[in-house]
Protein backbone atom coordinates (compact mmCIF):
# COMPACT_ATOMS: atom_id res chain seq x y z
CA UNK A 1 0.00 0.00 0.00
CA UNK A 2 1.53 3.33 -1.03
CA UNK A 3 1.02 6.75 0.52
CA UNK A 4 -1.92 7.89 -1.67
CA UNK A 5 -3.72 4.62 -1.01
CA UNK A 6 -3.10 4.91 2.71
CA UNK A 7 -4.67 8.35 2.78
CA UNK A 8 -7.61 7.12 0.72
CA UNK A 9 -8.30 4.32 3.17
CA UNK A 10 -7.89 6.67 6.11
CA UNK A 11 -10.36 9.06 4.59
CA UNK A 12 -12.83 6.26 3.94
CA UNK A 13 -12.48 5.12 7.54
CA UNK A 14 -12.91 8.69 8.76
CA UNK A 15 -16.21 8.95 6.89
CA UNK A 16 -17.35 5.51 8.03
CA UNK A 17 -17.11 3.95 4.60
CA UNK A 18 -14.69 1.17 5.30
CA UNK A 19 -16.63 -1.19 7.52
CA UNK A 20 -16.15 -3.88 4.93
CA UNK A 21 -12.39 -3.28 4.72
CA UNK A 22 -11.03 -3.64 8.23
CA UNK A 23 -7.79 -5.25 7.10
CA UNK A 24 -7.00 -2.49 4.64
CA UNK A 25 -7.75 0.13 7.27
CA UNK A 26 -5.45 -1.52 9.78
CA UNK A 27 -2.63 -1.63 7.25
CA UNK A 28 -3.28 2.01 6.38
CA UNK A 29 -3.24 3.08 10.02
CA UNK A 30 0.02 1.25 10.65
CA UNK A 31 1.54 2.98 7.64
CA UNK A 32 0.28 6.36 8.78
CA UNK A 33 1.77 5.88 12.23
CA UNK A 34 5.15 5.26 10.68
CA UNK A 35 5.18 7.68 7.74
CA UNK A 36 6.00 11.36 8.38
CA UNK A 37 4.87 12.37 4.86
CA UNK A 38 1.43 10.89 5.34
CA UNK A 39 1.18 12.34 8.83
CA UNK A 40 1.90 15.83 7.54
CA UNK A 41 -0.86 15.53 4.95
CA UNK A 42 -3.42 13.72 7.00
CA UNK A 43 -4.76 16.58 9.12
CA UNK A 44 -5.52 18.69 6.04
CA UNK A 45 -6.97 15.69 4.21
CA UNK A 46 -9.20 14.97 7.15
CA UNK A 47 -10.59 18.51 7.20
CA UNK A 48 -11.21 18.38 3.45
CA UNK A 49 -12.94 15.03 3.76
CA UNK A 50 -15.42 16.27 6.32
CA UNK A 51 -15.99 19.57 4.54
CA UNK A 52 -16.51 17.95 1.14
CA UNK A 53 -18.79 15.27 2.51
CA UNK A 54 -20.92 17.93 4.14
CA UNK A 55 -20.93 20.22 1.13
CA UNK A 56 -21.59 17.58 -1.52
CA UNK A 57 -24.45 16.06 0.43
CA UNK A 58 -25.98 19.44 1.05
CA UNK A 59 -28.32 19.54 -1.94
CA UNK A 60 -31.52 21.44 -1.29
CA UNK A 61 -34.48 19.34 -2.34
CA UNK A 62 -37.28 21.16 -4.19
CA UNK A 63 -40.50 21.56 -2.32
CA UNK A 64 -43.03 18.77 -2.76
CA UNK A 65 -40.65 16.74 -4.89
CA UNK A 66 -41.78 13.50 -3.30
CA UNK A 67 -45.39 14.40 -3.93
CA UNK A 68 -44.69 15.18 -7.57
CA UNK A 69 -42.76 11.98 -8.04
CA UNK A 70 -45.50 9.90 -6.54
CA UNK A 71 -48.02 11.64 -8.73
CA UNK A 72 -46.07 10.73 -11.82
CA UNK A 73 -45.49 7.11 -10.92
CA UNK A 74 -46.73 4.23 -13.00
CA UNK A 75 -49.39 3.30 -10.56
CA UNK A 76 -51.81 1.21 -12.55
CA UNK A 77 -55.31 2.43 -12.94
CA UNK A 78 -57.41 0.07 -10.82
CA UNK A 79 -60.07 -0.30 -13.49
CA UNK A 80 -57.50 -1.82 -15.78
CA UNK A 81 -55.41 -3.91 -13.47
CA UNK A 82 -58.19 -5.25 -11.36
CA UNK A 83 -60.38 -6.02 -14.27
CA UNK A 84 -61.54 -9.61 -14.32
CA UNK A 85 -62.86 -9.20 -17.81
CA UNK A 86 -61.08 -11.66 -20.08
CA UNK A 87 -58.94 -10.02 -22.69
CA UNK A 88 -58.71 -11.71 -26.02
CA UNK A 89 -55.39 -11.97 -27.75
CA UNK A 90 -56.93 -10.31 -30.75
CA UNK A 91 -57.20 -7.09 -28.79
CA UNK A 92 -54.29 -7.23 -26.46
CA UNK A 93 -52.71 -9.86 -24.29
CA UNK A 94 -53.05 -9.64 -20.55
CA UNK A 95 -49.34 -9.06 -20.29
CA UNK A 96 -49.55 -6.28 -22.83
CA UNK A 97 -52.47 -4.80 -21.04
CA UNK A 98 -50.64 -4.86 -17.78
CA UNK A 99 -47.55 -3.42 -19.34
CA UNK A 100 -49.55 -0.84 -21.15
CA UNK A 101 -51.31 0.14 -17.99
CA UNK A 102 -47.99 0.49 -16.26
CA UNK A 103 -46.42 2.52 -18.95
CA UNK A 104 -49.52 4.50 -19.55
CA UNK A 105 -49.82 5.36 -15.97
CA UNK A 106 -46.20 6.33 -16.05
CA UNK A 107 -47.19 9.33 -18.00
CA UNK A 108 -46.68 12.06 -15.54
CA UNK A 109 -50.02 13.72 -15.66
CA UNK A 110 -52.03 15.41 -13.00
CA UNK A 111 -55.54 16.67 -12.70
CA UNK A 112 -57.25 18.49 -9.95
CA UNK A 113 -60.39 16.59 -9.07
CA UNK A 114 -62.76 19.40 -8.59
CA UNK A 115 -65.57 18.03 -6.58
CA UNK A 116 -67.79 20.98 -6.76
CA UNK A 117 -68.29 24.07 -8.77
CA UNK A 118 -69.27 27.00 -6.73
CA UNK A 119 -72.13 28.63 -8.48
CA UNK A 120 -71.18 32.01 -7.17
CA UNK A 121 -67.63 31.62 -8.37
CA UNK A 122 -68.36 31.54 -12.01
CA UNK A 123 -68.22 34.75 -13.91
CA UNK A 124 -68.26 35.31 -17.64
CA UNK A 125 -64.92 34.06 -18.93
CA UNK A 126 -62.72 35.68 -21.53
CA UNK A 127 -63.14 34.03 -24.89
CA UNK A 128 -60.02 32.57 -26.39
CA UNK A 129 -58.84 31.59 -29.81
CA UNK A 130 -56.96 28.36 -30.38
CA UNK A 131 -53.78 30.27 -31.23
CA UNK A 132 -53.92 32.04 -27.89
CA UNK A 133 -53.50 28.67 -26.20
CA UNK A 134 -50.28 27.73 -27.98
CA UNK A 135 -47.91 29.47 -25.55
CA UNK A 136 -49.05 26.94 -22.96
CA UNK A 137 -46.76 24.42 -24.69
CA UNK A 138 -43.69 26.08 -23.28
CA UNK A 139 -44.84 28.04 -20.27
CA UNK A 140 -43.05 27.08 -17.07
CA UNK A 141 -45.50 25.01 -15.06
CA UNK A 142 -44.03 26.27 -11.82
CA UNK A 143 -44.98 29.81 -12.81
CA UNK A 144 -48.63 28.94 -13.23
CA UNK A 145 -51.03 29.23 -10.34
CA UNK A 146 -52.98 26.23 -9.16
CA UNK A 147 -56.08 25.81 -11.21
CA UNK A 148 -59.14 27.24 -9.55
CA UNK A 149 -62.51 25.60 -9.63
CA UNK A 150 -63.98 27.65 -12.44
CA UNK A 151 -65.19 24.44 -14.06
CA UNK A 152 -64.72 20.76 -13.46
CA UNK A 153 -62.10 19.40 -15.80
CA UNK A 154 -61.95 15.72 -16.56
CA UNK A 155 -59.79 13.40 -18.54
CA UNK A 156 -60.41 12.73 -22.17
CA UNK A 157 -62.17 9.40 -22.53
CA UNK A 158 -59.26 7.58 -24.13
CA UNK A 159 -56.83 8.79 -21.49
CA UNK A 160 -58.76 7.92 -18.37
CA UNK A 161 -57.74 4.29 -18.11
CA UNK A 162 -54.07 5.02 -18.65
CA UNK A 163 -53.40 8.11 -16.63
CA UNK A 164 -53.15 8.81 -12.98
CA UNK A 165 -53.90 12.32 -11.88
CA UNK A 166 -52.89 14.25 -8.93
CA UNK A 167 -54.58 17.36 -7.81
CA UNK A 168 -51.46 19.13 -6.66
CA UNK A 169 -50.02 19.22 -10.16
CA UNK A 170 -52.92 20.83 -11.93
CA UNK A 171 -52.08 24.36 -12.83
CA UNK A 172 -53.98 26.77 -14.90
CA UNK A 173 -54.77 30.09 -16.36
CA UNK A 174 -55.61 32.95 -16.27
CA UNK A 175 -52.15 34.32 -15.74
CA UNK A 176 -51.18 37.91 -16.23
CA UNK A 177 -49.25 38.42 -19.43
CA UNK A 178 -50.17 34.97 -20.70
CA UNK A 179 -53.54 33.37 -21.33
CA UNK A 180 -56.45 35.37 -20.03
CA UNK A 181 -59.16 32.70 -20.02
CA UNK A 182 -59.83 29.90 -17.58
CA UNK A 183 -57.84 26.93 -18.75
CA UNK A 184 -56.67 23.91 -16.78
CA UNK A 185 -53.25 22.58 -17.70
CA UNK A 186 -51.59 19.31 -16.84
CA UNK A 187 -48.14 18.25 -17.94
CA UNK A 188 -47.62 14.71 -19.06
CA UNK A 189 -44.65 12.52 -19.69
CA UNK A 190 -44.98 9.36 -21.68
CA UNK A 191 -42.79 6.31 -21.35
CA UNK A 192 -40.29 5.64 -24.11
CA UNK A 193 -42.38 4.79 -27.15
CA UNK A 194 -41.38 2.79 -30.16
CA UNK A 195 -37.82 2.63 -28.94
CA UNK A 196 -37.47 6.39 -28.77
CA UNK A 197 -37.28 8.87 -25.95
CA UNK A 198 -40.15 9.64 -23.62
CA UNK A 199 -42.47 12.38 -24.81
CA UNK A 200 -43.51 15.45 -22.92
CA UNK A 201 -46.53 17.54 -23.51
CA UNK A 202 -49.32 19.57 -22.04
CA UNK A 203 -52.99 18.77 -21.94
CA UNK A 204 -55.26 21.79 -21.78
CA UNK A 205 -58.91 21.69 -20.82
CA UNK A 206 -61.43 24.45 -21.19
CA UNK A 207 -65.16 24.80 -21.59
CA UNK A 208 -66.19 24.74 -25.23
CA UNK A 209 -68.13 27.93 -24.80
CA UNK A 210 -64.93 29.75 -23.98
CA UNK A 211 -63.23 28.94 -27.27
CA UNK A 212 -63.72 30.92 -30.44
CA UNK A 213 -62.59 28.89 -33.40
CA UNK A 214 -61.39 30.55 -36.57
CA UNK A 215 -62.37 28.86 -39.85
CA UNK A 216 -58.83 27.54 -40.26
CA UNK A 217 -58.90 25.92 -36.82
CA UNK A 218 -61.55 23.41 -37.79
CA UNK A 219 -60.55 20.54 -40.07
CA UNK A 220 -62.67 19.86 -43.15
CA UNK A 221 -64.30 16.90 -41.46
CA UNK A 222 -65.26 19.01 -38.45
CA UNK A 223 -64.09 19.00 -34.88
CA UNK A 224 -62.92 15.61 -33.67
CA UNK A 225 -64.72 14.03 -30.76
CA UNK A 226 -61.87 11.96 -29.45
CA UNK A 227 -58.11 12.18 -29.32
CA UNK A 228 -57.52 9.34 -31.74
CA UNK A 229 -59.25 11.16 -34.58
CA UNK A 230 -57.99 14.64 -33.75
CA UNK A 231 -55.92 16.22 -36.48
CA UNK A 232 -52.31 16.86 -35.52
CA UNK A 233 -51.12 20.22 -36.73
CA UNK A 234 -47.71 21.71 -37.03
CA UNK A 235 -47.09 25.09 -35.41
CA UNK A 236 -44.58 27.66 -36.58
CA UNK A 237 -42.68 27.25 -33.36
CA UNK A 238 -41.99 23.62 -34.26
CA UNK A 239 -44.52 22.42 -31.72
CA UNK A 240 -47.63 20.44 -32.55
CA UNK A 241 -51.23 20.65 -31.48
CA UNK A 242 -54.26 18.40 -31.51
CA UNK A 243 -57.69 19.68 -30.52
CA UNK A 244 -60.92 17.84 -29.95
CA UNK A 245 -64.14 18.21 -28.05
CA UNK A 246 -65.85 15.80 -25.71
CA UNK A 247 -69.25 17.00 -24.55
CA UNK A 248 -68.84 20.42 -22.97
CA UNK A 249 -65.05 20.43 -22.80
CA UNK A 250 -62.44 21.14 -25.41
CA UNK A 251 -59.13 19.36 -25.02
CA UNK A 252 -55.94 20.67 -26.52
CA UNK A 253 -52.84 18.52 -26.54
CA UNK A 254 -49.62 20.43 -27.14
CA UNK A 255 -46.24 18.88 -27.73
CA UNK A 256 -43.28 21.14 -28.26
CA UNK A 257 -41.16 18.38 -29.82
CA UNK A 258 -43.30 18.40 -32.95
CA UNK A 259 -46.02 16.63 -34.88
CA UNK A 260 -44.19 13.35 -35.40
CA UNK A 261 -43.96 12.88 -31.66
CA UNK A 262 -47.54 13.92 -31.09
CA UNK A 263 -48.70 11.44 -33.70
CA UNK A 264 -46.61 8.74 -32.07
CA UNK A 265 -48.22 9.57 -28.75
CA UNK A 266 -51.64 9.57 -30.38
CA UNK A 267 -51.01 6.15 -31.94
CA UNK A 268 -49.91 4.79 -28.61
CA UNK A 269 -52.99 6.06 -26.84
CA UNK A 270 -55.35 5.00 -29.54
CA UNK A 271 -54.84 1.29 -29.66
CA UNK A 272 -52.82 -1.74 -28.69
CA UNK A 273 -51.10 -1.96 -32.06
CA UNK A 274 -49.20 1.24 -31.48
CA UNK A 275 -47.93 0.08 -28.16
CA UNK A 276 -45.32 -2.32 -29.46
CA UNK B 1 -44.15 -11.70 4.09
CA UNK B 2 -46.41 -11.08 1.15
CA UNK B 3 -44.67 -9.90 -1.97
CA UNK B 4 -45.24 -6.26 -2.76
CA UNK B 5 -47.24 -5.27 -5.75
CA UNK B 6 -45.29 -3.31 -8.34
CA UNK B 7 -47.18 -0.16 -7.41
CA UNK B 8 -46.48 -0.45 -3.70
CA UNK B 9 -42.88 -1.41 -4.38
CA UNK B 10 -42.43 1.68 -6.44
CA UNK B 11 -44.06 3.88 -3.85
CA UNK B 12 -41.70 2.42 -1.26
CA UNK B 13 -38.72 3.04 -3.50
CA UNK B 14 -39.69 6.68 -3.90
CA UNK B 15 -40.36 7.13 -0.21
CA UNK B 16 -37.06 5.61 0.83
CA UNK B 17 -34.70 6.73 -1.90
CA UNK B 18 -35.93 9.84 -3.64
CA UNK B 19 -33.63 12.09 -1.64
CA UNK B 20 -30.56 10.08 -2.57
CA UNK B 21 -31.59 9.83 -6.20
CA UNK B 22 -32.39 13.52 -6.47
CA UNK B 23 -29.16 14.58 -4.80
CA UNK B 24 -27.12 12.29 -6.98
CA UNK B 25 -29.00 13.54 -10.04
CA UNK B 26 -28.36 17.12 -8.99
CA UNK B 27 -24.66 16.54 -8.62
CA UNK B 28 -24.58 14.88 -12.01
CA UNK B 29 -26.60 17.57 -13.82
CA UNK B 30 -25.84 20.62 -11.77
CA UNK B 31 -29.32 22.05 -12.29
CA UNK B 32 -32.45 21.65 -10.25
CA UNK B 33 -34.85 21.24 -13.16
CA UNK B 34 -32.63 18.70 -14.91
CA UNK B 35 -32.11 16.83 -11.68
CA UNK B 36 -35.83 16.65 -11.06
CA UNK B 37 -36.40 15.35 -14.58
CA UNK B 38 -33.67 12.81 -14.15
CA UNK B 39 -35.11 11.71 -10.83
CA UNK B 40 -38.50 11.29 -12.40
CA UNK B 41 -37.06 9.34 -15.31
CA UNK B 42 -35.24 7.14 -12.85
CA UNK B 43 -38.37 6.15 -11.01
CA UNK B 44 -40.34 5.74 -14.21
CA UNK B 45 -37.68 3.36 -15.47
CA UNK B 46 -37.66 1.63 -12.10
CA UNK B 47 -41.39 1.10 -12.46
CA UNK B 48 -41.01 -0.30 -15.94
CA UNK B 49 -38.25 -2.69 -14.93
CA UNK B 50 -39.31 -3.43 -11.38
CA UNK B 51 -38.85 -7.14 -11.95
CA UNK B 52 -35.10 -6.57 -12.25
CA UNK B 53 -34.86 -5.65 -8.60
CA UNK B 54 -34.44 -9.04 -7.00
CA UNK B 55 -33.32 -7.84 -3.61
CA UNK B 56 -34.56 -4.63 -2.09
CA UNK B 57 -31.31 -4.29 -0.17
CA UNK B 58 -29.66 -3.40 -3.44
CA UNK B 59 -32.31 -0.83 -4.32
CA UNK B 60 -30.00 2.10 -3.65
CA UNK B 61 -27.33 1.05 -6.08
CA UNK B 62 -29.93 -0.17 -8.58
CA UNK B 63 -31.63 3.22 -8.59
CA UNK B 64 -28.34 5.09 -8.78
CA UNK B 65 -27.36 2.88 -11.64
CA UNK B 66 -30.56 3.77 -13.49
CA UNK B 67 -29.96 7.43 -12.76
CA UNK B 68 -26.45 7.21 -14.10
CA UNK B 69 -27.39 5.32 -17.24
CA UNK B 70 -30.23 7.70 -17.97
CA UNK B 71 -27.92 10.63 -17.48
CA UNK B 72 -25.22 9.14 -19.68
CA UNK B 73 -27.71 8.49 -22.45
CA UNK B 74 -28.80 12.09 -22.47
CA UNK B 75 -25.54 13.96 -22.14
CA UNK B 76 -23.70 15.32 -25.09
CA UNK B 77 -20.87 17.36 -23.74
CA UNK B 78 -17.21 16.58 -23.76
CA UNK B 79 -15.65 16.24 -20.36
CA UNK B 80 -12.31 17.72 -19.50
CA UNK B 81 -9.40 15.40 -19.10
CA UNK B 82 -7.98 15.16 -15.62
CA UNK B 83 -4.26 15.46 -15.26
CA UNK B 84 -2.35 12.25 -14.86
CA UNK B 85 -2.18 11.06 -11.30
CA UNK B 86 1.53 11.73 -10.94
CA UNK B 87 1.06 15.43 -11.44
CA UNK B 88 -1.66 15.87 -8.89
CA UNK B 89 -0.55 13.71 -6.01
CA UNK B 90 0.92 16.69 -4.32
CA UNK B 91 0.71 17.95 -0.81
CA UNK B 92 -2.84 18.41 0.25
CA UNK B 93 -3.75 22.11 0.28
CA UNK B 94 -5.35 23.68 3.30
CA UNK B 95 -9.11 23.97 3.39
CA UNK B 96 -10.17 27.54 2.51
CA UNK B 97 -10.88 29.60 5.59
CA UNK B 98 -14.35 30.46 4.40
CA UNK B 99 -15.19 26.82 3.73
CA UNK B 100 -16.59 25.48 0.47
CA UNK B 101 -18.99 27.60 -1.52
CA UNK B 102 -21.85 25.68 -3.12
CA UNK B 103 -21.62 27.38 -6.48
CA UNK B 104 -17.90 26.81 -6.74
CA UNK B 105 -18.29 23.24 -5.61
CA UNK B 106 -20.90 22.41 -8.22
CA UNK B 107 -18.95 24.21 -10.88
CA UNK B 108 -15.88 22.12 -9.99
CA UNK B 109 -17.95 18.92 -9.94
CA UNK B 110 -19.41 19.80 -13.32
CA UNK B 111 -15.94 19.95 -14.78
CA UNK B 112 -15.06 16.47 -13.65
CA UNK B 113 -15.42 13.67 -16.17
CA UNK B 114 -18.56 11.71 -15.33
CA UNK B 115 -16.77 8.59 -14.19
CA UNK B 116 -14.86 10.66 -11.65
CA UNK B 117 -17.93 12.68 -10.72
CA UNK B 118 -20.03 9.65 -9.96
CA UNK B 119 -17.28 8.00 -7.95
CA UNK B 120 -16.70 11.09 -5.87
CA UNK B 121 -20.33 11.97 -5.34
CA UNK B 122 -21.22 8.45 -4.26
CA UNK B 123 -18.23 8.37 -1.97
CA UNK B 124 -19.05 11.64 -0.22
CA UNK B 125 -22.71 10.78 0.06
CA UNK B 126 -21.50 8.17 2.52
CA UNK B 127 -24.03 5.67 1.28
CA UNK B 128 -21.59 3.34 -0.44
CA UNK B 129 -18.29 1.87 0.68
CA UNK B 130 -15.28 1.71 -1.63
CA UNK B 131 -16.11 -1.86 -2.41
CA UNK B 132 -19.75 -1.07 -3.12
CA UNK B 133 -18.73 1.78 -5.42
CA UNK B 134 -16.43 -0.61 -7.23
CA UNK B 135 -19.31 -3.04 -7.68
CA UNK B 136 -21.62 -0.25 -8.76
CA UNK B 137 -19.15 1.02 -11.34
CA UNK B 138 -18.21 -2.52 -12.30
CA UNK B 139 -14.56 -1.68 -11.85
CA UNK B 140 -11.69 -3.14 -9.88
CA UNK B 141 -11.26 -1.62 -6.44
CA UNK B 142 -7.85 -0.23 -7.41
CA UNK B 143 -9.35 1.70 -10.32
CA UNK B 144 -11.99 3.20 -8.08
CA UNK B 145 -9.39 4.23 -5.53
CA UNK B 146 -7.26 5.74 -8.24
CA UNK B 147 -10.21 7.71 -9.60
CA UNK B 148 -11.13 8.88 -6.15
CA UNK B 149 -7.61 9.90 -5.38
CA UNK B 150 -7.20 11.84 -8.61
CA UNK B 151 -10.68 13.32 -8.56
CA UNK B 152 -10.47 14.46 -4.98
CA UNK B 153 -7.04 15.96 -5.47
CA UNK B 154 -8.30 17.83 -8.50
CA UNK B 155 -11.35 19.02 -6.58
CA UNK B 156 -9.28 20.22 -3.63
CA UNK B 157 -6.94 22.04 -5.93
CA UNK B 158 -9.79 23.64 -7.82
CA UNK B 159 -11.63 24.76 -4.72
CA UNK B 160 -8.48 25.98 -3.08
CA UNK B 161 -7.62 28.06 -6.14
CA UNK B 162 -11.07 29.56 -6.37
CA UNK B 163 -11.08 30.42 -2.72
CA UNK B 164 -7.68 32.11 -2.79
CA UNK B 165 -8.05 35.51 -1.17
CA UNK B 166 -7.95 38.56 -3.38
CA UNK B 167 -4.77 40.56 -2.92
CA UNK B 168 -4.92 43.94 -1.26
CA UNK B 169 -4.03 45.70 -4.50
CA UNK B 170 -6.77 43.95 -6.42
CA UNK B 171 -9.23 44.67 -3.67
CA UNK B 172 -8.39 48.41 -3.64
CA UNK B 173 -8.68 48.59 -7.39
CA UNK B 174 -12.06 46.92 -7.38
CA UNK B 175 -13.52 49.10 -4.69
CA UNK B 176 -12.13 52.48 -5.65
CA UNK B 177 -14.85 54.53 -7.34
Amino acid sequence: MDCPEVLEWMEAAELGLAQDAEVECEVARAHLDACPACQSDWSARRRWATALATAITNVPVPERLQERLLASLPIPAPAVLNSSEPVTTARVTRRQLRRRAWLGAATACSLLALFSVWSGFWSPAVRLTLAELYPAATVEMAELPNFEAAFAPRLPSSWSSLFVFHRSLVRGFPKAGAIAGRVAVVPFLSPALEGKEALRGRLLMLPAEQLTLAPGDVPAQGIAHDFSSAEVRYLRTGAAVAMWQEDDLVFVCLMSSGPADLQRFQRWLSGPRSFT
Amino acid sequence: MAEKTPASLLTTLVDEHYLLVYRYAFRLCGKQADAEDLTQQTFLAAGTHAEQLRDQKSARSWLCSITRNTYLQSRRRQDVVLPASESIVAKCPELPVGGIEEQELQSAIDELPEEFRTTIVLFYFRQFSYKQIAEFMDLPLGTVMSRLSRGKAWLRKKLETVASPVSTEQFSEQTTP
